[in-house]
């Protein structure tokens, strides 16, 4: 299935429409900042992470061919970003606590919000397995477990139609699951 | 009425379903992005989608009268904005000299054609217009569109707004054989206290809101916020940019010598003339725009390739790829060049 708007989007955005650009930009930055921060715990990272995720998205704009709906394709290279970013020794010394950025979370470190180490490894193997998803499952259940979306606004992100929605979050869910018991026992 | 088998996969299902959102459901909630990150994101965003047609239209290769005539008229804008703009105290030294413009700009200050700016000046760049400056010695200054500089010195120049691109080391003297040309420091500032300093490189600076981003293309920066110092280097094809705000670090990132993002610095320099440049010239110069490193076999490569000449039009680095470069300084029956993973470009001979 090719996503017809999306598609029409791009070309008008390679033809240099500045109404393009407001809504291509204000459709995917604040989700893309968002499936950035559920995994980058760093506001400023994550804005850096989503800027570089962007600009290499207008730079290869000509190589979007619609086959999956644009969001996903800019989900798609900002998982490869993150991958580069906690690659980078940057991350590493921020990860191994030799560096605190300004911007850290100082919800973790607050009485009411204190990150155990039980609940900090669960998010990791959560992260782990929904990083091991394709694209599509991982987006449909990060929306809906995680930001709250009904059925119909996930369908329309993906570009799909209800039932088609649901049977995918349903396979969605099967995968998670099976990951998820291989990850707990390996 | 659903039959036992029916409900235990109903039951099933919904066990699952919940398994998944009591997982999920616990991980981080995230909130939005402030203003502040949105402005800043959208500028850069902006920035990069409007280079996007202008190099797609670029890809394609312009006739040589048309880049004779985009020299030429380069030359007179350049010429006719230098007489209506510029005034000259008699007195001063001229520190640094416009060697190319495309747009409009401004300059508040003092400076003649021909003879150049002198310190002090104050070089604007229009929503269009981009500069390339030399400084003195081998040091080129690129600054891009919406951009502000002051020249306090020939090695000190104060970045107000926008992008700029410092080569020092960006042209070749005559007679220049050696392997090690003659390299230029400067020092850029910007308002909020930052010092970017160089020896031998490449990099770029810029300034959105209250943030200074340093890109390292070649070699090494050091870069001071009040007592704090650190560096940035490029190495083996990957550079790297660091993010500085209220003068401390908030992020460092890669990015390759040859990233698309070093794509502007193309626009604000004059073409290359290809007709009787040396091999020599020509690579270093294809090299230096390319973002990659190069590398003579031996001296004796060296040394021919600064005796043999090249002919043929105008060159836009724009429009230059490595596979142009290997085509052209093969044109040269001696030469062979090839292109290294590492980003370096190696130029020997052709072997029989």
């Amino acid at each position: 299935m090719l996503h017809g708007t999306d598609r029409r989007l791009v070309r008008r955005l390679l033809r240099k429409d500045p109404r393009a650009f407001e809504e291509f930009f204000s459709a995917n930055f604040g989700h893309l900042f968002r499936f950035c921060a559920t995994r980058v715990p760093y506001p400023d990272q994550c804005e850096d992470i989503v800027q570089e995720t962007l600009v290499k998205a207008v730079t290869k704009l000509h190589t979007y061919r619609g086959e999956a709906a644009l969001f996903t394709w800019l989900c798609g290279i900002c998982r490869n970003e993150i991958a580069d970013w906690y690659r980078s020794p940057y991350a590493r010394r921020l990860q191994s606590g030799d560096l605190r950025p300004m911007d850290a979370d100082e919800s973790l470190a607050d009485g009411e919000a204190r990150d155990t180490d039980e609940s900090r490894a669960t998010r990791e193997v959560v992260h782990l397995a929904l990083d091991q998803l394709p694209l599509r499952y991982a987006l449909a259940l990060e929306w809906k477990y995680i930001h709250g979306y009904s059925v119909a606004e996930i369908g329309v992100r993906l570009g799909l139609g209800t039932t088609a929605t649901q049977s995918l979050l349903a396979r969605a869910r099967r995968r998670f699951r099976k990951l998820w018991v291989e990850l707990e026992e390996g | 009425m659903a039959s036992q088998e029916t409900r235990g996969r109903i039951v099933e299902a919904t066990n699952v379903d919940r398994d998944i959102h009591d997982l999920l459901s616990g991980m981080r909630p995230t909130e939005a992005p402030s203003e502040d990150a949105r402005r800043r994101v959208r500028g850069a965003v902006y920035r990069a989608w409007q280079e996007l047609p202008e190099r797609k239209w670029m890809s394609r290769r312009a006739a040589p009268w048309a880049l004779a005539a985009s020299a030429a008229m380069a030359t007179v804008l350049v010429y006719v904005a230098a007489q209506h703009i510029l005034v000259r105290e008699p007195g001063q030294q001229a520190i640094a000299q416009i060697l190319h413009e495309s747009g409009g700009y401004t300059v508040r200050g003092n400076g003649t054609p021909g003879t150049g700016i002198e310190a002090g000046a104050a070089i604007s760049t229009s929503s269009s217009g981009r500069l390339m400056i030399r400084l003195g010695g081998n040091v080129a200054l690129r600054l891009d569109t919406d951009s502000q500089v002051t020249l306090a010195d020939r090695d000190e120049v104060m970045l107000r707004h926008g992008r700029l691109f410092v080569d020092s080391n960006a042209f070749l003297e005559s007679g220049a054989g050696s392997r090690s040309a003659a390299n230029g420091n400067v020092e850029i500032t910007t308002p909020e206290g930052v010092r970017v300093s160089n020896v031998g490189t490449q990099f770029g600076v810029s300034i959105e809101d209250r943030r200074t981003s340093i890109a390292v293309r070649e070699g090494t920066v050091r870069m001071s916020m009040g007592d704090a110092s650190t560096t940035a280097s490029a190495v083996h094809g990957i550079g790297e940019v660091v993010k500085i705000e209220d003068l401390a670090e908030v992020s460092r990132r890669p990015l390759a010598t040859t990233d698309a993002r070093w794509a502007w610095i193309h626009k604000a320099q004059p073409d290359f003339d290809l007709e009787s440049a040396s091999v020599l010239e020509f690579v270093h110069w294809a090299s230096r725009e390319l973002g990659l490193a190069l590398v003579f076999e031996s001296d004796a490569v060296r040394l021919h390739a600064l005796t043999v000449r090249l002919h043929g039009p105008r060159i836009a680095a724009v429009e230059l790829n490595r596979t142009d470069v290997m085509g052209i300084v093969e044109t040269a029956p001696s030469f062979r060049v090839s292109h290294a993973k590492d980003n370096r470009l190696i130029v020997g001979f052709r072997r029989e």
